[in-house]
């Protein structure tokens, strides 16, 4: 209620708000659009380049070292799924409000909802060791022996989850996986001849350098460089996000232009990665055969970075591989708790969030004692077949989403149109014939 | 106890003991105090794909037969007010009134009575999960190995509230309202908890004054999605109910095209109120402040001054102190609604009110407008200009969210 004013004052006033509101209509609009922008971006940025993690980082160099420029006709191909498959996910996040789980469990049932948290399970257990492997070998480096350094990477990465500003932490690490842009800066001192680099990356060639004995396979190779880039936690990771940020349907446009900048800034990363490897260490007696070690990885920023290349790249590699791991054990127990409704908050009490935390702890400690475990001669190994595995269970995750972005119910007018339905269901049927290849050449050798 | 996952999967038989098919779903129509199941669906493609209730004779855990013959079949009426158990409800979220809190759910509980099949509770529990996989009698023995049981973890139907969001949620609506008449602080608990288009759902079932209280109660960032999901008409309505305060707060924290926006849309007078907030800084007695106070000028008597103050109907929180200003707004004096209401009916107020006025200026911060608050033992306190007119009152609960830390707030929804 106000308190009685004179009209006089009250004209007053009026007068006053109608020559601010003149005011500002006058002010040019120009920067609406990019302001809109800013605001939604995020989310596809920094998922996408969370894909350059531990592993992302090894098997972009040993696909350099091994294959030199030979597998970089797969970029442009991986890039256009790895857009079309966000935007989707991105969309789902958009217009329902919900997580990627979440969608699964409400559309397909309990049962098919356990088996997709046993796939993100494994596959996300799998992605936590590579970031141990790389926790390792970038400790390794630096000189530490590895079972203290993973064990004490996890002991510490519990303590700084559950207990410390998360935000800071993470931002911390990112800083430092942000060293891995030298990348770039070492491509273009090496002189490579861009023609030729253009000239793979443009033309498909499925010619390679023979592959020597106790290397992985052409197939193997593909579906980890796949794999890697286009990750189902990615997925999960990238509608939480989404729905945290709140986006609405209104604001798709902004996310999607989101989700290709962040694809296409992530590739181009990787690209020079390999182009960076193609060039320092494929000369170099490493065709045909796979990365052993952090240390020979790390050859790869000499030209950079002298002597010091050792210290740069294992810095690089701890930020990358420590953000990934402070994050990833946390948001698999979230999604999974969401899905079957169980409580799920750093803020609770363990007895009160058993399965949450329970995730969350056997995660992080299955990451460390199994890479402490293994070894670290074993470290490129893991980091690289890691991937593999989460290039095998891709394809369950996409039909999960190609369904989802189907669905007319959930989606109304939003729901995919045929070019997304076209390149996801290529992209799927492509992805599980070279995973059906590589199961049956395994187990039957041809 | 009987659930819909029993009947999921069930065969059904008709009157010859030729199976029909297997249910998909049930159907119930939605009503007091609980819904009635008024048909089954089947799974895959039949002729009739529905089958009415009443055809049903017998059910057991596997097994449905029906009184009438395969070929007699008819399909349900379909009824506006029906919704689809499994398809709706089964797997979404809800909201449990009673526990303050968002749940999903595992299984219906379902309960037969005078011949009619009611709806009567949710499963949120870890046995309504195992029974989904059939796995329940594995679950129970292996937890009576530790001892004790698995609990059932059952929800009445009176309550919860379904919240859905796509097209059937106007359906659903129609018997639950449940959700409105929890306390605003609870709602925007609930509304914190949960994804962007349910929170818009829930905001689309609000009235104007429930929606003003629960946005006020609800963090900024869930604040800013809300209004940006809302269209603008409802946004401006819901603004005009919220105190000027908060409404100008809410909209500091928005893009300055969509604020102007909403301020077009408003009423005059409120916008009015809301742009005048705006203009001053939100760490100052001047963007703490509410417009929302009563002045009144010194020439009227107590029984006069009485009759204003029904005449403005102000806001309850406000009313406790009555401001004395002369024409020209200025702060002569204060009194209290107890000075006024004890006084003989004819005294001029001039007489009564006290004329050391405890005031603070525009630019006082937020601590210091909380110390003198509490060193005064005042409900509010009023703002002044450089001239000592009055702006607008800072109220004790105001000023307490500026000192009290956000871990305390949080702690007390569990009182």
């Amino acid at each position: 209620m106000k308190p009685p004013q004179t009209t006089a004052l009250r004209r007053r006033a009026e007068q006053a708000i109608a020559a601010r509101r003149d005011r500002r209509a006058a002010r040019p609009r120009r920067f609406g659009g990019v302001r809109k922008y800013l605001a939604i971006i995020g989310p596809g940025l920094i998922v996408a380049n969370a894909g350059n993690d531990a592993g992302g980082i090894f098997t972009y160099s040993n696909t350099g070292s091994k294959y030199g420029l030979h597998l970089l006709w797969a970029f442009l191909p991986i890039l256009l799924a790895l857009i079309v498959t966000q935007e989707m996910v991105a969309r789902l996040g958009c217009v329902t409000g919900k997580g990627l789980m979440d969608l699964i469990r409400e559309r397909f049932g309990v049962r098919w909802t356990l088996f997709a948290a046993i796939v993100v399970i494994i596959a996300n257990g799998g992605t936590v060791l590579a970031e141990f492997a790389g926790i390792g070998g970038a400790l390794g480096l630096l000189g530490v022996p590895l079972p203290v350094a993973v064990l004490g990477a996890a002991l510490l990465l519990g303590i700084l989850v559950l207990r410390a500003n998360r935000r800071l932490v993470e931002r911390v690490f990112l800083a430092m996986g942000l060293t891995f842009v030298s990348y770039i800066i070492t491509a273009v001192m090496v002189h490579p001849d861009w023609g030729q680099v253009a000239h793979a990356m443009l033309v498909p060639n499925l010619s390679h350098p023979p592959i020597k004995p106790g290397a992985t396979s052409y197939t193997t190779d593909l579906i980890t460089l796949i794999g890697t880039t286009i990750t189902p936690y990615m997925q999960l990771f990238l509608q939480s996000s989404i729905v945290d940020k709140g986006t609405s349907e209104k604001e798709l446009k902004y996310a999607r232009a989101d989700v290709i900048s962040g694809s296409f800034f992530a590739q181009m990363v990787a690209a020079f990665i390999v182009i960076t490897t193609a060039y320092t260490l494929f000369p170099h007696g490493f065709a045909g055969q796979d990365l052993s070690s952090a240390t020979d990885a790390a050859q790869a920023l000499r030209p950079l970075a002298g002597d010091h290349a050792t210290q740069l790249f294992a810095v690089g590699l701890l930020g990358a591989s420590l953000l990934a791991a402070a994050v990833l054990p946390l948001s698999t127990a979230f999604v999974v708790c969401e899905a079957f409704g169980a409580e799920r908050s750093v803020q609770n009490r363990f007895s009160e969030a058993p399965l949450f935390f329970g995730l969350f702890i056997l995660l992080l400690a299955t990451g460390a004692v199994v890479v402490a475990l293994l070894g670290s001669s074993s470290i490129a190994a893991v980091a690289i077949g890691t991937q593999t595995l989460d290039g095998i269970l891709l394809p369950v995750l996409l039909v999960f989403i190609l369904i989802l972005a189907n669905d007319r119910r959930l989606l109304g007018r939003y729901r995919n149109g045929p070019f997304n339905n076209a390149v996801a269901v290529l992209f799927t049927v492509v992805l599980s014939a070279l995973t059906t290849y590589l199961v049956v050449s395994t187990f039957l050798p041809l | 106890m009987i659930f819909l996952s029993d009947f999921l999967r069930a065969d059904v038989v008709d009157v010859q003991q030729r199976t029909v098919g297997k249910v998909r779903d049930l159907i119930v129509r939605m009503g007091e105090p609980y819904p009635v199941v008024i048909a089954l669906a089947l799974r895959g493609h039949h002729a009739v794909e529905t089958i009415d209730w009443s055809t049903v004779r017998a059910w057991e855990a596997r097994e449905i037969s029906l009184n009438v013959a395969a070929a007699d079949l008819t399909p349900h009426t379909t009824d506006p007010n029906e919704v689809w158990l499994s398809r709706d409800i089964l797997d979404k979220q809800i909201v449990d009134t009673d526990g303050r809190r968002v749940v999903r759910v595992n299984d219906l509980q379902l309960q037969a009575s005078n011949g009619t099949m009611l709806l009567v509770g949710v499963d949120i529990g870890t046995r309504g999960l195992l029974r989904r996989l059939n796995a329940e009698h594995v679950g129970r023995r292996i937890r009576r190995l530790a001892g004790g049981d698995l609990p059932q973890r059952l929800i009445s139907w009176d309550a919860v509230d379904t919240l859905h969001s796509d097209e059937h949620a106007v359906k659903l609506r129609i018997s639950h309202r449940k959700l409105s008449k929890m306390h605003p602080a609870d709602i925007a608990e609930i509304v914190g908890q949960l994804g962007g288009r349910d929170r818009e759902a829930i905001f689309a079932s609000l009235d104007d004054e429930t929606a003003a209280d629960t946005l006020e109660e609800s963090s900024e960032e869930v604040q800013a999605q809300i209004l940006s999901r809302l269209d603008d008409e409802r946004a401006a309505d819901i603004l005009e109910a919220m105190s000027p305060d908060e409404a100008a707060d809410l909209l500091a924290d928005l893009p300055e095209e969509r604020r102007e926006q909403l301020i077009a849309k408003m009423e005059a007078e409120d916008a009015q109120d809301v742009e005048e907030l705006l203009a001053y800084g939100e760490d100052t007695a001047g963007g703490l402040m509410t417009t929302e106070y009563v002045a009144i000028p010194a020439s009227l008597t107590a029984a006069q001054a009485i009759d204003r103050l029904r005449e403005l109907e102000p806001d309850a929180e406000s009313i406790y102190y009555v401001y004395v200003i002369d024409d020209d707004e200025r702060l002569l004096g204060v009194l209290s609604l107890r000075d006024l209401i004890v006084a003989q009916p004819g005294t001029p107020i001039a007489d009564l009110m006290i004329k050391r006025v405890i005031a603070v200026p525009l630019d006082a911060r937020p601590e210091d407008v909380a110390a003198v608050i509490a060193k005064y033992n005042l409900l509010a306190v009023p703002v002044v200009d450089d001239d000592d007119r009055i702006q607008g009152i800072v109220t004790i609960d105001d000023a307490l969210d500026t000192v009290m830390p956000a871990g305390l707030r949080r702690r007390a929804r569990a009182l």
